[in-house]
């Protein structure tokens, strides 16, 4: 047989692979999958981590957007309370 | 055996077993499992060359098939839907280890690892190859794990899976012209790579 026979007979010996079969065991392991699926909760424990995540970074924005108003510090004559919505002529 | 083409009657069987998964039966899910697991276990391990993995993405296919039936739409046919999602799986898996790979190469500049642990080389038998062909199969899966992704599967759906081309057509969304094309890249590929191949060893 030449080289290029050769070739065509290794190419076309694709075809000639007879099927495997699975592990008889796997579909219990899809079964206990579906089962561990049904007892989680609707929120996964991914999910709830980066809302809380979320939740930290929108309160440490909040207070240094609340302490950086017009780049001024906190007055004292509120007792540190801020003001934001002060227009500063009252 | 290899799969054959589906009839309406079968097609209207597992879209009516794809509805009755898709209302929580796992009894459906079992005969849809009976019928198509080894398909999806082929194709996988066609891809990846490794039989626990194939394992692993025919556990993932099956969970996927129970989790999205609902959303399944009549407009190819549940085997092609099926066979769409193997692919897709088996290609992601593939991206994943080679992402892995490259990141293990960077880490290596820094880090002294053992050799062996790099090179990674798939060097395992289909379990479906007969006695007589298991040089030449090792040496064909070596060269078909080297074709682009789109040329590997077209390549494995028409020979390993003898699927028809309107079939590999309707899974990977082109039409029966650019998957006859990339059949014949695929298969110049593949005679470049087993010349090369041969070449090296008879050098050796």
């Amino acid at each position: 047989m030449n080289m290029e026979e050769n070739l065509e007979s290794i190419i076309s010996g694709a075809g000639k692979i007879k099927f495997a079969e699975p592990n008889p065991f796997l579909y219990n392991r899809i079964k206990q999958h579906i089962e561990s699926q049904k007892s989680r909760p609707v929120l996964s424990k991914s999910t709830i981590r980066i809302a809380i995540a979320g939740l930290v970074i929108l309160c440490v924005l909040n207070i240094i957007v609340l302490f950086s108003v017009n780049g001024e510090q906190p007055s004292k004559e509120y007792g540190y309370s801020l003001d934001i919505f002060s227009t500063g002529n009252e | 055996m290899k799969p054959q083409p589906e009839t309406n009657k079968e097609h209207q069987k597992h879209y009516e077993l794809l509805q009755k998964i898709a209302l929580g039966d796992e009894s459906s899910l079992k005969l849809l499992y009976d019928e198509f697991s080894t398909k999806v276990f082929n194709t996988a391990i066609s891809y990846l060359q490794d039989i626990s993995e194939a394992e692993e993405i025919t556990q993932d296919v099956f969970l996927k098939i129970y989790n999205s039936a609902l959303t399944f739409k009549k407009k190819s046919s549940v085997s092609t839907w099926i066979y769409r999602i193997t692919v897709n799986k088996s290609l992601d898996r593939i991206k994943y280890y080679k992402r892995k790979k490259r990141i293990s190469l960077a880490a290596s500049f820094f880090i002294h690892r053992d050799e062996d642990e790099l090179k990674n080389v798939i060097d395992i038998l289909h379990p479906g190859t007969l006695q007589e062909q298991k040089e030449e199969s090792k040496i064909l899966f070596a060269a078909i794990n080297k074709l682009p992704d789109g040329q590997k599967t077209v390549f494995i759906l028409r020979h390993v899976e003898n699927l028809p081309q309107k079939e590999i057509a309707d899974i990977t969304k082109l039409s029966v012209k650019a998957v006859e094309s990339l059949l014949q890249r695929a298969k110049q590929n593949l005679r470049k790579e087993l010349n090369y191949i041969f070449n090296n060893r008879r050098k050796q």
